[in-house]
């Protein structure tokens, strides 16, 4: 269906539209008019006064022809007869001028030129008659009727062909009046009639722009509140319309939206409120799985600190023999050194002097062992799991005490490189001292495992792995015969051993490396090949600010 | 000298109309024998004879004045007793009146016996003879001529 729409341009266009409309039926209306009282005028200037002209004359030319005849026949002069033939030519003349003007009718205009020449001949003739003084017989008498009816007759046709275009004139003159009233009477009609309905028409133009602008903005005020139950109608049919109805839709949309939204936030309220009640059965859950977590990383630190306390144990255990000798060489000294006082006080040979200066090794002696005691009950005693600053020297110093004479007696040469005044570290004295005691004893395990008649060799380095001291690394090369590369990959994994049953428990390494990564260091195989095998073990170094 | 001519003559003229002042009427009006009418003034002869009244007061028929011939004494002698005018007057006035499409002058006879002739045969008609005439050859009627009233 084809609907036509009256739109914003058409009502703007409308206004000049029908306001050169009416001027265009004005000025028709007025062309009209004036054509037809120019073409009246035109009548009368053509015909009717060149009518009235030739009339004039006509009847002037009659009546000097009569006037010359008179005198003529007055006179009784024939010559003066030739003016009166002048005056008729003329008149003939003026005769054809007139039968070219349409006012004349040019049958009876014949008729009058005919009646003319009886006239003129009968008076012509009556004339010289007189002028001979013939007498007025019958015949004479008759003639002279006739002419006087001739003569009469022309001038009453005369008279009346004038008054006939006098009253022409004044008639197309009151018809042309006529319509000069009649035109600015319909003109004033028209302008009127237009004003009135140019006024209505931009009324209703006005009114069909403003209305459904206005009912627009209400309507716009209206969603602006938030009211969008209203619907909104324009019924204007233009482009006011359109936006109305794209406003319309736009109110239906956000209404839908916002009852969408709202159910949405029903949803989203009804969902929080069982999530929450999820949330909290779960968190109740958690709370309870992170309690047993608690309890069973509890459980796994004392494991593992029991796992690191028989690691040690055994290392002890395997230390024994070799304390057994760190305590021997002392214990040999103080009875080598007694037995020797007593020889002396039995010869009677030695002074008081010379007696205090032999004490003087055992005391030294003892203190050492002491100290050895002491350090293996510190050492055995179950670590706290404290972390504090301490040297790393110091660190491997104190190692040595346990396994030094040891390494001796297993003919092995201990070259430590150790630069004074290295960056602290944060950790476990004991814990860290069970990693290195491990990496030498398993040194000099694979030392001894070589065998060879060559002294074995083991290297202990110290040193600031990075510039700016993040590291500190402890490097301890055996001279052994390496590790095969199978091998490798498990060194790290508890109770894995090479040695011989009863010899190694397997969690040395496994506990050193768990160890380590609880320092949030590294212990790794830097090197390992037939002549020896490198490891690594990095700390993170007490950067002091 | 044409002038002085002119003059002598209404002289000659006026002692002669002195002279025949008192005279009995040299001449008879006549009219047709049905004409009701039977006095008539001069006023009222010269009237109709100029055809300034076309038809006769009682019948309503038209008047036919016929007159003498232009040389006549006898119209002359009318010419001065009815319309106390010369007849170059009255010629002159017929001429205009001809011209002018107006009337035409009566008709003229040539002698006393056609007019009683034509007056005798033509009803409405009027006319004057000589007193010397014989008229009661003819059936017409002769007028009284009256003093103006």
């Amino acid at each position: 269906m084809m609907f036509k729409q009256v739109t914003l341009k058409h009502k703007i266009l409308m206004l000049p539209c029908f306001a050169l409309g009416a001027l265009l039926l004005l000025f028709l209306v007025s062309q009209f008019f004036m054509e037809r009282n120019t073409a009246l005028l035109a009548h009368i200037e053509s015909s009717f006064v060149p009518a009235l002209e030739v009339g004039r004359d006509l009847a002037q030319r009659l009546t000097e022809i009569q006037r010359s005849m008179q005198d003529a026949v007055a006179a009784a002069d024939e010559e003066r007869l030739f003016k009166a033939d002048s005056l008729y030519d003329e008149f003939l003349q003026l005769f054809e001028r007139g039968q070219k003007n349409p006012f004349f009718n040019a049958k009876k205009l014949e008729q009058l030129n005919r009646e003319f020449q009886e006239y003129y001949v009968l008076a012509r003739k009556t004339s010289l008659h007189l002028i001979e003084g013939r007498s007025l017989d019958e015949d004479l008498i008759g003639e002279l009727e006739t002419m006087r009816e001739r003569y009469n007759s022309v001038k009453a046709q005369l008279q009346s062909k004038t008054s006939q275009a006098k009253e022409d004139v004044s008639t197309s003159f009151a018809a042309a009046l006529r319509n000069s009233r009649r035109s600015a009477m319909i003109m004033n009609v028209i302008i009127i009639s237009c004003t009135l309905l140019f006024g209505g028409v931009s009324f209703y133009i006005s009114r069909s722009i403003t209305s459904p602008l206005s009912d627009l903005v209400k309507a716009t005020d209206r969603i602006a509140q938030g009211d969008l139950t209203q619907k909104i109608v324009v019924r204007s049919g233009d482009e006011v319309a359109v936006l109305g109805n794209a406003m319309e839709r736009m109110r239906v949309e956000r209404k839908h939206v916002e009852e969408a939204l709202k159910q949405a936030h029903e949803e989203l309220e009804r969902r929080v409120e069982e999530r929450t009640s999820q949330l909290v059965e779960i968190n109740k859950q958690m709370k309870r799985e992170i309690e047993e977590r608690k309890r069973a990383e509890k459980s796994l630190k004392s494991a593992q600190a029991q796992l690191i306390q028989s690691g040690k144990l055994a290392s002890i255990g395997e230390l024994a023999a070799g304390i057994a000798h760190e305590l021997n060489q002392p214990l040999m000294v103080i009875r080598t050194t007694g037995q020797f006082i007593r020889r002396s006080l039995d010869k009677g040979t030695v002074g008081v002097d010379a007696l205090k200066e032999h004490f003087e090794p055992i005391d030294r002696n003892t203190r050492r062992m002491m100290n050895i005691i002491n350090h293996l009950r510190a050492f055995s005693r179950q670590s706290q799991g404290e972390f504090s600053p301490l040297n790393v020297n110091r660190l491997i110093e104190e190692s040595f005490l346990m396994i030094e004479e040891q390494l001796r007696l297993h003919n092995i040469e201990v070259q430590k490189n150790l630069p004074p005044n290295p960056p602290k570290v944060l950790g476990d004295m004991n814990q860290l001292e069970q990693v290195v005691l491990n990496l030498l004893t398993n040194a000099r395990d694979a030392i001894e495992a070589k065998g060879g008649k060559e002294p074995g060799q083991i290297e202990i380095v110290s040193r600031v792995f990075s510039d700016d001291n993040a590291w500190v690394e402890i490097l301890i090369k055996d001279s052994g015969d390496g590790i095969s590369e199978d091998t490798l990959e498990n060194i790290f994994d508890p109770f894995f051993t090479t040695k011989e049953v009863g010899k190694g428990t397997g969690l040395g390494l496994s506990i050193s490396y768990g160890i380590i990564r609880e320092h949030q260091g590294v212990i790794e195989v830097a090197e390992t090949s037939p002549k020896g095998t490198t490891f690594r073990v990095r700390l993170p170094g007490l950067i002091e600010t | 000298m044409k002038y002085k001519l002119l003059f002598i003559t209404c002289v000659l003229l006026s002692i002669n109309s002195l002279l025949f002042a008192e005279e009995i009427e040299t001449f008879y009006v006549i009219v047709h024998a049905s004409n009701p009418h039977s006095k008539l003034t001069k006023e009222e002869i010269s009237i109709l004879f100029l055809k300034k009244i076309t038809r006769w007061k009682e019948t309503n028929e038209l008047v036919y004045p016929v007159d003498q011939l232009k040389n006549s004494s006898l119209r002359e002698e009318f010419s001065r007793d009815v319309h106390q005018k010369k007849i170059s007057a009255i010629k002159a006035y017929w001429q205009q009146q001809i011209f002018s499409g107006r009337e035409v002058p009566p008709m003229e006879k040539a002698s006393d016996q056609e007019v009683l002739k034509y007056v005798e045969q033509k009803s409405g008609a009027i006319g004057y003879v000589s007193a010397s005439v014989d008229i009661h050859e003819y059936e017409v009627k002769v007028i009284d001529l009256i003093e103006k009233e």
